[in-house]
């Protein structure tokens, strides 16, 4: 009897033993991704949260002032302008990339010579870094050198050189020209590839029923990309709401503040300004919106994984 | 049952356990292995590592010769001394201030670092500044004795925080072939200016007030600033801790600034695009006819467009209503030790800046910058026999620095920072508002500023 109860506890307790050493060995896996986490994402995030509530300048310490610089933000002239600058890019830019980058999947959707080059050819904005294409286009909106000015004034077209960067009606369209120029080639190939997903059969049996070009666009295409529409928007608007090189570059938030946003006047106000305990306050305003946006990308996803 | 202890031990087979077990381990090691680079810095921090190795920055500026000349002398120090020289060379706005705010924030500052003077001014309250009196007194014995500016700036508190290297001025740069050709002469007022800007210029091809309506182009807020001292205006009184912004003379200022000077239509359509480059640009491409600018531009000129250099004429900006005119002098740049730096580089670092004052390195430098010394002896030198570039020398013994009435300090520098004449002019300007809106807003930015540092 002893003899049978010894090997059973032995089992139990190696049992026991495989198991807490199963365990060990996976939080020892799941550690370095951890700590990234939490140096990278955790830390950053929190600090910047307790910065936004103190008037720290760098390199000095600083006291907590409360709510003190969402106060401030919030009266300051120019922020109502600021968060509309922001999402009137975000919103309009992606409007347009989506118009444009659908029309141009539909085309290359098409058998045509030269189509494969064409493919390539169209992906160049968005492979090239940011900086280069947004210097590159201020070079070209230049006042009295810029591309744009000199063919307009040797066509006889305008008389001088027009401020594409330097005045309140221009600016902000030029800003979301240079957005859209970068960011069209990730929604044509989006849909491209989604288009390339739908069913022939679809369209042929379509056709056999008499529908034209429009109706078999309305209700078997775009019913098609329905997914792929809702991500790249999604993604695409919370990249360019979070941009930063387009406005700094081009405008610099200029002229004033006609161009101003959020990202660029983090920048002005906690580096060149020093003060990064109201610069913290700014991102942290428009937080809400942003993991609102988050949260509407990741259901989606999730919904469509488990469908 | 027995173990049959004769029985050949099995061979061990490839379980999960042990995969699992060997990522495990390889995770860690790879973990360890990544921090190992941080570690060996903090060793060479604590004196564990040889200490041949020396950071230093340099700030690149619009004379790239000069730039080469200095690191040049920074390459030849190096290896007199045996040195390992990380050198950053990068220009002022808005790389090497950036890395500059970066590195005084977490305290890990380069071991050398060259530093304008209004960042001397900005940074002191962080305390990273390494006391260099005895250094200061040395240098300013052997070479004549420190001008004004390079003395005020150095000084706080009584102490030197940093070795001046060069004091900048802006001056006017007028195309004198243009004037000439029609008739007209240098202006000795504002309003003289306004209506010769208007007959000289020949819209679109060239325009007469190359000055930038930019908030990203800090050049104009010292023009301005001192255009606006001309009308008797001031952000601060004479101890620099009042804010005196809101004023007739200030409203009197921003009146002529937006309905005179701007609807003459004398700027250029895209001053208000422009950055700190814009200004030289638009020069040295003969489509302004006029700026307000240090001496780079004469520089380039001599290799690139003597004729352009020669059609220069160099004067101080003109005088505004209470009959003054007023030009600016700051330390261009200055050598500054920190306090994080080990003692034997710092040692190292006294040693560099004493052996860059010497003639042999000194000399060969200014004649290719666009500043002035910030010592007697070296005004003795050639260059400043030339008629253009005494106007620069004559401005830096001579001109207003930072917080102009009152002395330069930190508060004045954050204020600086803001750029905040060019953000009133613009708030009148681009957003319509009143002078008085924009006079009050302006007060009370100032204001904000200088309460965090007098009560």
């Amino acid at each position: 009897m002893a003899n049978s109860v010894v090997p059973a506890r032995r089992a139990q307790a190696t049992t026991r033993g495989w198991r807490a050493r199963e365990s060990l060995i996976g939080y020892l896996l799941v550690l370095p991704i951890i700590l990234l986490f939490l140096g990278l994402i955790a830390y950053p995030f929190f600090n910047a949260i307790w910065l936004s509530v103190t008037d720290r300048i760098i390199g000095s310490g600083g006291n907590f002032v409360g709510l003190r610089n969402y106060l401030w933000l919030l009266n300051w002239p120019d922020f109502a302008l600021m968060f509309a600058n922001t999402w009137t890019i975000a919103i309009v830019g992606v409007a347009i990339k989506f118009c444009v980058g659908l029309g141009l999947a539909l085309v290359m959707n098409e058998r045509f010579f030269g189509r494969g080059l064409l493919r390539g050819v169209l992906l160049l904005p968005w492979a090239l870094p940011t900086f280069v294409a947004v210097l590159t286009w201020r070079w070209l909106f230049e006042g009295q050198s810029g591309v744009f000015n000199v063919i307009l004034q040797s066509l006889g077209i305008t008389s001088g050189p027009v401020p594409w960067l330097g005045s309140t009606t221009f600016a902000l369209p030029a800003v979301i020209t240079v957005v859209v120029w970068k960011g069209f080639p990730f929604f044509a190939i989006g849909y491209l590839a989604g288009l390339q997903a739908i069913p022939q059969e679809l369209y042929e049996a379509a056709h056999v029923d008499g529908a034209n070009a429009i109706q078999r666009f309305r209700h078997i295409t775009l019913p098609g990309l329905r997914h792929v529409i809702m991500i790249t928007c999604l993604l695409s608007l919370i990249w360019t709401s979070n941009s930063f090189e387009f406005v700094y570059l081009l405008t610099g938030g200029g002229p004033s503040n006609r161009t101003q946003v959020f990202t660029v006047m983090t920048y002005q106000l906690g580096i060149q300004n020093m003060r990064i305990g109201e610069a913290a306050a700014v991102p942290l305003m428009f937080l809400p919106i942003l993991a609102g946006l988050i949260v509407l990308v990741t259901r989606y996803i999730l919904r469509e994984e488990e469908g | 049952m027995d173990r049959n202890p004769s029985a050949a031990t099995p061979t061990r087979k490839l379980s999960r356990r042990r995969i699992l077990r060997s990522g495990a381990a390889a995770a860690s090691l790879t973990a360890i292995a990544s921090l190992l680079p941080v570690a060996g810095a903090g060793c060479s921090q604590i004196g564990l590592a040889p200490k041949k190795k020396m950071t230093v920055w340099i700030i690149r500026s619009f004379a790239p010769p000069a730039d080469e000349v200095l690191l040049g002398h920074v390459d030849k120090w190096g290896k007199e001394k045996g040195l390992d020289l990380e050198v950053v060379a990068e220009i002022e706005e808005p790389t090497l201030n950036q890395r500059l705010m970066a590195a005084v924030e977490s305290k890990q500052l380069p071991d050398i670092c060259e530093i304008s003077g209004g960042r001397i001014t900005l940074h002191y309250p962080a305390k990273v500044f390494e006391d260099v009196s005895a250094l200061y007194a040395e240098i300013g014995k052997q070479y004549g004795g420190w001008f004004k500016v390079a003395d005020q700036t150095a000084t706080i508190d009584g102490k030197q925080w940093a070795i001046p290297f060069s004091i900048d001025s802006s001056l006017m740069h007028y195309r004198k072939d243009i004037l000439d050709k029609k008739g007209l002469k240098i202006p000795e007022t504002w309003d003289e200016y306004v209506e010769t800007m208007k007959k000289a210029q020949e819209p679109p091809k060239t325009y007469g007030a190359g000055i930038a309506l930019s908030k990203g182009a800090t050049d104009c807020e010292g023009t301005f600033k001192l255009m606006m001292y001309s009308f008797g205006a001031t952000w601060c009184d004479q101890t620099g801790q009042k804010i005196t912004i809101n004023s007739a003379e200030t409203r009197k200022f921003l009146d002529f600034v937006a309905n005179t000077m701007y609807k003459a239509g004398i700027f250029p359509p895209d001053a208000m695009s422009w950055d700190n480059a814009s200004n030289n640009g638009a020069y040295q491409n003969e489509t302004a006819i006029t700026v307000h600018n240090p001496a780079s531009i004469l520089v380039w000129c001599l290799d690139n467009k003597p004729e352009l250099g020669r059609n220069t004429a160099i004067a101080g900006l003109p005088k505004g209503p209470t009959g003054k005119s007023f030009n600016s002098a700051g330390v261009r740049v200055g050598w500054a030790i920190f306090n994080t730096t080990p003692k034997d580089k710092q040692d190292l670092a006294a040693d560099w800046i004493k052996w860059v004052y010497q003639k042999e390195q000194y000399e060969p430098w200014i004649a290719k910058a666009f500043a002035a010394p910030p010592v007697a002896k070296y005004e003795q030198m050639e260059v400043w026999k030339d008629p253009q570039r005494a106007g620069f020398l004559e401005a830096a013994k001579t001109g207003i620095m930072g917080g102009y009435p009152g002395p330069l300090t930190p508060a004045s520098a954050e204020l600086d920072s803001r750029v905040p004449t060019i953000s009133m002019i613009l708030r009148v300007l681009v957003d319509k508002w009143s002078i008085d809106q924009a006079v009050e807003e302006a007060e009370k930015v100032a204001k904000d500023i200088y309460g965090k540092y007098y009560k």
